[in-house]
């Protein structure tokens, strides 16, 4: 007897299907729009997802490493510059050695250009960047050298105590003045150098290790990004300084004095030489770091750009598909309505 | 209903409730029926064990009250024959197989993988030193000091993985710990001279992260990468699974559609039809009425003139 299969359930149904899947292709599809990004990573991506968490996490550790880049590069910076004073300082006491040497100025104004010159270096040493001492090594929480001019200085004591040692009186002392040159040469390389370039440095002078900063520059490159003060230009340094602080005060000898200053100004000129060494040192990290920051930047933006290519869909595409379902949700709700009035109840009256 | 059937009585009723029940039993899992004379229907599921025959059969469950790590779940029995769960490629029919699946084989080796990653962790982050055996660092589990075994699965170690109280500042810890490599004793100090910037130990940990180590086959990925890109993979093993399911949801969706309306189809009616052989009766209704009523009006007019 039923001359069609069509069940009337069916006709009003047909549509409501179709309306709920579009309905939520139409959420996902404004949200495409809207971010320019697929709705939902892992399930356009499958097993390719984690690609792009692989971007995303390398992505993130790069930037990190430039950003710390930056601070690397602040603190050798401002070492650069730190040794660039260093080295005018220990121009500045050359020039007043080689005055003294010229005898053109009294023993006086030698010792205070050398005091001047000591407290240079230790202000200079003691620098701090950012809450690091810059010179400590690794020990950046602790002031590196010891203020030798500073009363109880235990570095001073040791010098004076060497001095005592070796001759049975101070440099004070009128007795002084019987100690010949030789003796003084003596004294210098046996006494003084042990306390600078020796043991004595670390035991009185330096709280720095001599182990440097390793810093992570790159994915895969370590570098060591900074200068310790237990380095031979600076040992040296201080040890002309102090020399010329501490014997040319007392009743020493001229033919004394000529020595202690020959051999200061002999130091100085290698101490020239070593700062020297550790500013091209010190510059070729900072061309290190700077070449690595600029690597990773290059990076970034490719790892950038694939994430983009992995994860983004095109605008005008999603836009377009908004547009459609739009549309069809919009006929396919006038088709139900249309439908549903279609009854041959209606007419029956 | 069969003795209803037998005696003549009207069983259209329980027939309709044993269609709804079919379809109820059917959401759980696929049933087949075959009707035998006098109504008599026997109800097996997809695979041929039988759900109900004469008398309805047992299916039995025992629950667990919690899992733990690795545990096996419990299966289903219907008639005495074990439940299948569903296969690799959500093959599932029925609410009871899929889920089944779900407990089995994706959670068990979702979990299998995050405890693979947390034993990564705590190798990466070990305290090592020579001649003395490698101690946990920065995460620890319930084994500590001892580092878990290599490439050795460990149930539940994603669950029971914590920060070392001795370096966490929130449990009284000192996190400079993590920086001198000192939470096992001075002998596994590598700062020695303890200054504040000492950085190759921590530099040296995040390299461990990305150096290849070995993992448990039994966690379905890789067995030998570093924990960074075991950590991807299992994301994207997930996702990978997720979009097969998901696929898979598609398709039986619009075989549900396709079929539903087909049923529908079939067994429903069209009002529009019904309505016009409506119609059609009221018709002969009608004819049939005022072919009465013409009879009446011919006996009326026949009474009146012989009364």
């Amino acid at each position: 007897m039923k001359t069609s299969s069509v069940s009337t359930a069916a006709l009003s149904n047909a549509l409501r299907y179709a309306q709920a899947r579009m309905q939520s292709d139409l959420v996902k599809a404004s949200k495409e729009a809207a971010t320019g990004k697929v709705a939902d990573v892992g399930l356009a991506l499958g097993s390719r997802t984690a690609q792009s968490v692989t971007f995303s996490r390398d992505l993130d550790r790069l930037n990190v490493i430039i950003d710390s880049n930056g601070l690397v590069a602040a603190r050798l910076s401002s070492t650069q510059t730190s040794l660039g004073q260093l080295s005018s300082f220990a121009q500045n006491l050359l020039s007043s050695l080689t005055a003294a040497t010229s005898g053109d100025s009294t023993a006086g104004l030698t010792q205070s250009a050398g005091q001047a010159a000591l407290q240079q270096l230790t202000s200079i040493l003691n620098t701090s960047v950012n809450g690091e001492y810059l010179f400590a090594g690794t020990n950046t929480d602790v002031k590196p050298i010891n203020d030798f001019t500073a009363s109880g200085s235990p570095a001073k004591a040791a010098f004076d105590a060497a001095f005592v040692a070796r001759f049975g009186f101070t440099q004070d002392d009128p007795a002084a003045a019987s100690i010949t040159a030789q003796q003084m040469d003596d004294f210098i390389t046996n006494d003084v150098e042990p306390q600078f370039l020796g043991s004595g440095w670390q035991a009185n002078w330096s709280n720095a290790t001599d182990q440097q900063i390793v810093s992570r520059i790159a994915l895969n490159e370590n570098t060591p990004t900074s200068i310790s003060a237990n380095q031979e230009g600076i040992q040296k340094f201080a040890m002309a300084a102090a020399m010329v602080t501490s014997l040319l005060s007392g009743n020493l000898s001229e033919a004394a004095r000529s020595t202690v200053i020959s051999r200061s100004v002999s130091l100085v000129g290698e101490t020239l030489g070593g700062i020297g060494q550790l500013q091209s040192q010190t510059g070729i990290i900072q061309k290190r770091v700077a070449d690595a920051s600029d690597r990773m930047k290059t990076q970034v933006d490719l790892f950038e750009k694939h994430i983009v290519d992995l994860e983004s869909v095109d605008p005008t595409e999603a836009a377009t598909r908004v547009a459609d379902l739009t549309d069809h949700i919009n006929t396919s709700l006038a088709l139900t309505a249309r439908l549903q009035q279609l009854s041959l109840l209606k007419y029956l009256t | 209903m069969i003795s209803g059937t037998r005696s003549g009585t009207d069983v259209s009723d329980a027939l309709d409730q044993r269609d709804a029940l079919l379809k109820k039993i059917a959401e759980y899992v696929p049933v087949s029926t075959f009707t035998r004379g006098d109504n008599d229907m026997v109800i097996t599921t997809g695979d041929g064990t039988t759900l109900f025959e004469t008398i309805p059969r047992t299916v039995s469950f025992t629950p667990s009250s919690g899992y733990t790590a690795g545990a096996a779940g419990s299966r289903i029995y219907i008639d005495n024959v074990p439940l299948a769960s569903g296969a690799a490629n959500s093959s599932a029919d029925g609410k009871l197989a899929g889920m089944l699946q779900l407990r089995d084989g994706v959670a068990g080796t979702m979990q299998s993988q995050l405890d693979e990653i947390a034993r990564g962790l705590i190798t990466a982050f070990a305290e090592t030193a020579p001649s003395l055996p490698a101690a946990t660092g920065l995460f620890t589990w319930s084994g500590a000091p001892a580092v878990p075994a290599t490439g050795t699965l460990v149930n539940g170690l994603a669950g029971s993985i914590s920060v070392n109280a001795a370096m966490d500042p929130a449990a009284g810890g000192n996190p400079t710990l993590l920086r001198d490599g000192r939470a096992n004793g001075a002998a596994y100090v590598a700062n020695t001279s303890g200054g504040s910037s000492y950085s190759s130990l921590l530099i040296a940990y995040g390299d461990k992260l990305d150096q290849p180590m070995s993992f448990d086959a039994a966690a379905g990925i890789s067995a030998s990468s570093s924990v960074t890109a075991y950590s991807a993979n299992a994301i994207g093993w997930f996702e990978g699974v997720r979009k097969q399911a998901s696929t898979a949801a598609d398709a039986k969706e619009a075989l549900a559609t396709r079929t539903a309306e087909a049923l529908s189809n079939d067994t429903g009616v069209n009002v529009d039809q019904e309505m016009s052989l409506l119609l059609d009766l009221e018709h002969t209704y009608q004819a049939s009425a005022r072919m009465m009523k013409t009879v009446d009006d011919m006996m009326a007019a026949l009474f009146a003139a012989v009364g």
